[in-house]
Parts: structure tokens; C-alpha cells; sequence
């Protein structure tokens, strides 16, 4: 299972697609999505989402290492459904003072796009510090991650409109 | 005295945000919000963990309020549709 710094560990295909297989229904909860390979969704998330326009963000979740380490998850553009750092950062959330989420869209100017929360894997793959309280569980589905990063896009919770 | 299905005590719905689960219960006015939420656990055969909390579904913390009954909820209008979510503990800033 997930633990502050380990190395996460790729599951074989067939079991990740079975976990994804079991949690997808009440994982997405009637969520439009999209389902480009069988171990990647497309689901689209919005930024102050009660507004009279709400900010659209399209999230990949990528399952190779489910379900004992949580989805990778990325913001893309929506028309290439890809990510540059160079041109992309529209696409980007910005979240300010949420000790539970941020979105780096660079992190250490190195590694690429970070949403560091621990329900997502490029926590535990960038190693960053947290409390074991935190930490990804056999508890956990996906549907943990689309919350815990939906919730941030609120602006009681400090998402402040696009990065770029 | 709230009209609703007053014979069975006002229905209550929580999302398990960790899973999606969902309960949905009747409960008494009378009863606090500490206590729904504690029932919530035992409708969704889950245990409590240090670190979560109860929220409204429209995000709205609710720890001010777990020692008021859902008949002063809904007098104070504190989630009025009675609809809750069980949020676990995350970090990452």
C-alpha cells in the first residue's frame, strides 16, 4: 500500500483494469468521461463550479499502479488532451493556501506538472513529506481522488481562477 | 413542526467521499448532528478514522455545529436539504 517515501509500484495491467473495472460506476457517480485506454480516464472538473461561468478543466487519471497506490492525475488541455508546460498553464487551476491541495505546474522546475495532494501518485513519485494520517488506504477508490481536487477548485477553498 | 414524513423523522443522505458510498437514513429531529453523523458510519459499514470530518455536501464545515439537533439546523438554516459528506484526512501544499 501507499506509504510516505516509497517507491511506487506499477501493477500488472490486468489487475489494474479489473480494481478500475470493480470502482468505475460509483467512482465516477454518473460523471461524464471519456475513456481513451483502458487504464486512462478524461473527466472534466470546473473551477467555481456555483458561478454563472464555471471554469472547465478536463483531469487524465491514469491507473497503472491502482488500486494500492492512487490514479496519476493531470490536468490536460482539453483540445489536445495533453499537457505543455509552455503553453498550457490555462488549463491549469491556480489554488492558494489549501494545505490539502496546490497545483504546480512545473514542480521543482524540473518533474512536470504536480497536483500535490496524497490522493494522487505523483506525491508519492516527487517523495514529498506528509503525515501517515494522510496517506492513500485500502479505504481509498479513485472517486477520493475526483473529490479531494473538485473540492479545490472552490473558492472558499482557494482556487483563484487559471494559472495562466 | 417540520412536514416530512413526520412519522419516520426527517431522511438524511451522506456521501462517503473516500469511496462515493452513500447512506440515506431516517433520523429524528431530535437527534444532533454528531449523532447522524456517527450513525452514517454504521449505515455505511465504515469505521471512523482520526481525521475526518462532516460536511455539508455543498462544502460548508460543519464542526461548529455537531452539538445542535437537525430541528435548530433547520431552524438556523445550516444545510437545509440535510444532505452531508464524510471528508478524510488529505495533504499536500
Amino acid at each position: 500500500m501507499a506509504k510516505i517515501g516509497a517507491d511506487p509500484i506499477l501493477n500488472s495491467p490486468t489487475a489494474a483494469r479489473e480494481a478500475l473495472e470493480k470502482d468505475l460506476v460509483q467512482g465516477l457517480r454518473g460523471r461524464t468521461h471519456q475513456r481513451p485506454h483502458p487504464l486512462t480516464l478524461l473527466v472534466p472538473i470546473f473551477g467555481n463550479p456555483d458561478s454563472e461561468s464555471p471554469d472547465l478543466f478536463l483531469l487524465r487519471l491514469q491507473f497503472s499502479y491502482y488500486p494500492d497506490w492512487p490514479p496519476g492525475a493531470q490536468f490536460v488541455n482539453p483540445f489536445t488532451r495533453q499537457y505543455d508546460k509552455t503553453k498550457d498553464l490555462i488549463w491549469l487551476p491556480r489554488i492558494e493556501g489549501n494545505s490539502r491541495i496546490q497545483v504546480h505546474a512545473d514542480y521543482n522546475n524540473s518533474m512536470g506538472q504536480v497536483i500535490c495532494s496524497s490522493m494522487t501518485l505523483e506525491f508519492y513519485k516527487v517523495r514529498h513529506g506528509g503525515k501517515e494520517s494522510e496517506v492513500w488506504t485500502e479505504k481509498h477508490t479513485f472517486a477520493a481522488t475526483i473529490n479531494e481536487i473538485e473540492m479545490g477548485l472552490r473558492p472558499n477553498d482557494g482556487y483563484k481562477g487559471r494559472m495562466g | 413542526m417540520p412536514n416530512e414524513q413526520e412519522s419516520q423523522g426527517p431522511v438524511v443522505e451522506v456521501l462517503y467521499l473516500k469511496t462515493n458510498e452513500e447512506a440515506r437514513f431516517h433520523a429524528r429531529w431530535s437527534e444532533t448532528l454528531q449523532q447522524v453523523w456517527d450513525q452514517a458510519y454504521n449505515e455505511l459499514g465504515e469505521a471512523k478514522h482520526a481525521g475526518d470530518t462532516f460536511e455539508c455536501q455543498d462544502g460548508a464545515k460543519l464542526d461548529p455545529y455537531l452539538t445542535l439537533t437537525l430541528e435548530q439546523l433547520r431552524e438556523r438554516k445550516i444545510c437545509v436539504n440535510r444532505k452531508f459528506q464524510i471528508r478524510g484526512p488529505a495533504g499536500g501544499a
